[in-house]
């Protein structure tokens, strides 16, 4: 009875890893920044 | 001096406060301000060659090909990329009908996958050594693939802004649309669909800067922050028009300060009545991955950087020296 038992618990551990969200898109999320630029057009010191 | 040297100075200074947390794009034609064929002597091509080089110096993670980033040939493209520049397009193809760059560049963050997507504009047709397919047939083809293996997909299109917006009314993939539309200025980011859309005005006088907090839902305005801001801007009238109705001295000269103030504040009590209903039918944790942007001008205010300074002034040297021969 003790090792069904042990067994039952056991396979319910796996089930909760398998479906546990280990991504990036978790609760806490993910921070950066994101420098852009275009149309810098050939000017290495724009005026004006 | 301004421009990229100053661009330098302040990609340094945001590494440095964001620990180094950034990614580095461009969207198109950095090297170029035209379209045509500028041969390997010509100021135009080593001032580009010069721009190339500081753009991997820079370090950027992904630089779309724009149709005038094509002017100098293909083997100077290729060149630059060899020596560390990270083109990217997934519609420039070769004459054999190989792609000339690879079609996206990934970036990891913590366990968060970012795919960039590059697409050039239409170029000038007699150019010989490549062709530029359609992008949306294109992005149709790749996109739903790249979804499945990425968290975020960034479009880098160096087409027009409608092109732009759409090819993310055809795709539903596409997160986040920095566009390179040489006729409009610097774009606040705006909306489309679900997909957020913006970019910095034309001869690099803007860094853009956009803080995202990414949790897997679509990029918004967060409603908790944005009802501190009105709330903050409520109690800053309130308090004017509380100093201008209790002060008796010169009254009437304030009556249309107190109009317009009395319409603000109107104004105002609708946006945050909106607001708070949004919040109360949709909820507000984290149902949106939360931005904040800036446009930082690269004027000339002194602040360079002596490696990016040195390097301009060894091609403005040579390009005079050029002159006088």
């Amino acid at each position: 009875m003790r090792h069904k038992l042990c067994l039952l618990f056991t396979l319910l551990l796996g089930l909760c890893a398998f479906h546990w969200p280990v991504s990036a898109d978790a609760d806490d999320g993910v921070k950066f920044t994101l420098l852009f630029s275009a149309n810098v057009n050939g000017e290495l010191e724009p005026c004006g | 001096m301004g421009g990229l040297s100053e661009k330098a100075n302040s990609l340094k200074k945001i590494w440095r406060n964001t620990g180094g947390r950034v990614v580095v794009v461009d969207a198109g034609n950095p090297l170029f301000r035209k379209k045509g064929h500028y041969p390997p002597e010509s100021d135009e091509f080593i001032t580009a060659a010069t721009i190339a080089e500081i753009y991997t110096l820079l370090n950027h993670d992904a630089v779309a090909v724009g149709a005038n980033d094509l002017s100098g040939g293909l083997d100077l493209l290729r060149e630059t990329e060899n020596q560390g520049l990270p083109w990217v397009s997934a519609n420039l193809y070769d004459n054999n009908g190989k792609p000339v760059f690879p079609p996206y560049i990934s970036k990891t963050f913590d366990n968060l996958s970012i795919a960039f997507v590059g697409i050039t504009g239409p170029s000038h047709s007699d150019s010989g050594d490549f062709i530029i397919k359609d992008g949306g047939e294109v992005l149709a083809d790749l996109l739903p693939a790249l979804d499945k293996v990425s968290d975020l997909i960034i479009l880098l299109s160096a087409m027009p802004l409608e092109d732009t917006v759409g090819f993310i009314e055809q795709s539903p993939h596409i997160d986040l649309a920095i566009a390179a539309d040489d006729t409009k200025g610097n774009i606040i980011p705006f909306l489309s669909g679900t997909t957020l859309v913006t970019q910095t005005g034309n001869r690099g006088r803007y860094q853009g800067v956009l803080s995202v907090h990414w949790n897997g839902s679509p990029l918004g305005i967060g409603t908790s922050k944005e009802l501190l801001t009105l709330r903050k801007r409520f109690k800053t009238i309130n308090l004017r028009l509380n100093r201008l109705k209790t002060n008796p001295s010169d009254a009437n000269s304030k009556i249309e300060q107190i109009a317009q103030l009395e319409e603000q504040k109107l104004e105002l009590i609708g946006q945050i009545a909106n607001l708070e209903k949004a919040q109360e039918s949709w909820g507000d944790r984290n149902n949106v991955s939360i931005y904040e942007h800036r446009f930082v001008p690269l004027a000339d205010t002194g602040r360079t950087d002596p490696q990016i300074d040195f390097i301009i002034k060894d091609t403005k040297k040579r390009l005079a020296a050029k002159r006088t021969q």
